[in-house]
């Protein structure tokens, strides 16, 4: 496959960059946020996460989630998730570890957040291509509200895993770290897939975007031109300087935001 | 009337407790479990400040998305803290957090992982004691909580509602507190009116009550006059009370009667709700 993917990405107005609680990893060979696919890569697995804001450590489980995905070839999401799940605990005690070691123990009021675990989104997708690089099929899987969009032809081809702008809420499903019946992570797995040609964007991004990217489009807007500037511009300042804006102007919530752009050439 | 606005660091509301500290407050109040109706609103105060800190706790500290003050009525009508905050006003839940007066060990029941239940330690603080003293200004003390929100509005002109969170035995000895419960029901941010929610705690019996939509069950005027002086739920809201198994109606009000409280804390939007799977 040819082409490129660039990740942008911004904190909620008021935090700091380290309380950014989104997450996002592809898994091809890149760096800066920019990966370059070649035609040696047969699959991509790119994934995006957001970690819930009332729960505690949830940016670093939307890391590991996202990792566990991309790291990993050919198994389906729930595999991955399931993997992460089980490292989590070794995670949580070297945390709990280290803050000791640091002598900032657990205080009173973060020890029912830890017990009660972390929560986040996950968006997963794997694109495969064929042998001539120029097309494929993709596969995504998701539990909660980040999104992805297809543009083919300058149309929107495809959209996953929520429908519309009104279908945004404070309360998406979550993958929780101490979920204690795992069939519930299929239960609420949705999926979609689909095929790709050369000229294709994708858009991976979390909930404030993904909101902002429908009620563009409902009002008959094409907001995929907006993303493909940043894309072709790869300023990372303009992304940012424009997420301010919309902002500012309440066409977008105060959320963190990330958007992962996979264009094929 | 949107009551939309975030709940921020940069964005911060206020939430004002004013408490009742009569001496009709070491009556009992009515129900299965003998109980002081002092150590009662004192116990539902430090658990509405418990929960309101956990939903904002995070790695890094307890995000100030509000600021607090408890006003409390008996002898003199004033700050309400114990310990390090004594004599505080609005203070931010950061320091709230790092400043209970003490933090005290309670059993709590927790799920084994099997299907059973195991008791867990668990520390719990208090910023509040129950106390019962003189008499009952409660006018006084809804006076000096539209000061503060309306000073709070003055320099938080954007934030979501302030509410006022009244909790009493509801007898009143200086005067109908009608008036300025309407002028703190009609103090405005821009994104709506500042929300007066009010807790009975009552000796009359009957039955409990959380979130009424009428007066008609209640059991004596007390408990009419404080549902009158209650804020009518915003529509987020009536739909948070409906998920926690509540039923609502148009008329759906701000107001419990001798049953727990703490749930309003969810009504307050901060982000991301951490929901399980089930």
């Amino acid at each position: 496959m040819y082409g490129n993917a660039i990740a942008c990405w911004w904190q909620k107005d008021g935090s700091s960059e380290l309380e950014y609680e989104d997450a996002f990893a592809v898994g091809a060979d890149g760096e800066n946020d920019v990966w370059e696919l070649t035609n040696q890569l047969r699959f991509l697995r790119v994934a995006v996460a957001d970690g819930a804001t009332e729960s505690m450590l949830s940016g670093k489980w939307a890391q590991v989630l996202v990792q566990s995905y991309t790291v990993s070839r050919r198994r389906r999401m729930r595999t991955c998730v399931n993997r992460a799940l089980d490292r989590w605990p070794r995670f949580l005690q070297e945390y709990k570890d280290g803050r000791e070691e640091a002598g900032k123990p657990i205080a009173w009021y973060e020890e029912p957040g830890l017990e009660r675990g972390a929560h986040a989104t996950l968006l997963a997708v794997e694109f495969q291509s064929a042998p001539d690089g120029l097309s494929g099929t993709w596969i995504a899987e998701a539990i909660g509200d980040s999104c992805l969009f297809q543009v083919s032809d300058n149309k929107l081809k495809s959209s996953f895993p929520v429908g519309s702008s009104v279908e945004f809420d404070t309360s998406p499903a979550l993958v929780h770290t101490g979920v204690h019946d795992r069939r519930l992570l299929e239960k609420y797995t949705t999926s979609l897939s689909g095929n790709w040609s050369s000229g294709d964007s994708f858009f991976l991004c979390t909930d404030a975007l993904a909101a902002w990217f429908y009620a563009q489009h409902e009002s008959g807007a094409e907001p995929w031109t907006i993303w493909r500037e940043f894309h072709s511009s790869g300023d990372r300042e303009d992304f940012r300087e424009w997420v301010a804006s919309e902002r500012h102007s309440s066409r977008m919530k105060n959320d963190d935001v990330t958007l992962v752009n996979v264009q094929f050439d | 009337m949107t009551y939309t606005a975030e709940i921020s660091r940069a964005n911060p509301t206020c939430f004002v407790f004013v408490v009742d500290q009569s001496g009709s407050m070491n009556d009992q109040i009515g129900g299965e479990v003998a109980q002081r109706k002092a150590q009662v609103v004192a116990d539902a105060i430090n658990r509405v400040l418990y929960e309101l800190t956990l939903k904002c706790a995070k790695e890094e500290g307890v995000r100030d998305y509000f600021h607090v003050a408890i006003i409390g009525y008996g002898l003199s009508v004033g700050s309400a803290y114990a310990g390090a905050l004594a004599g505080r006003e609005l203070v931010p839940l950061s320091e709230i957090a790092g400043s209970p007066a003490r933090l005290e060990e309670r059993n709590k029941k927790t799920p084994d992982g099997a299907g059973g239940l195991v008791d867990q330690t668990v520390r719990f603080p208090v910023w509040l004691d129950p106390v019962a003293n003189g008499g009952t200004p409660m006018s006084q003390a809804l006076g000096k909580a539209e000061r503060l929100v309306s000073e709070w509005l003055d320099g938080h002109p954007s934030c979501f509602p302030p509410v006022v969170l009244h909790l009493t035995d509801g007898e009143s000895t200086d005067g109908d507190p009608s008036p300025v419960a309407q002028n703190i029901m009609s103090l405005l941010s821009v994104d709506g009116n500042a929300l007066l929610f009010n807790l009975h705690v009552s000796g009359a019996g009957g039955k409990a009550a959380t979130f009424p939509d009428s007066d008609s069950a209640l059991p004596d005027q007390f408990s009419r006059l404080l549902f009158s002086i209650s804020s009518l739920l915003p529509v987020h809201m009536k739909a948070y009370a409906q998920q926690q198994g509540f039923s609502t109606s148009e008329g759906t009000r701000g107001f419990v009667y001798n049953a727990d409280v703490s749930s309003i804390v969810q009504f307050l939007d901060i982000g991301t709700r951490a929901s399980d799977l089930r």
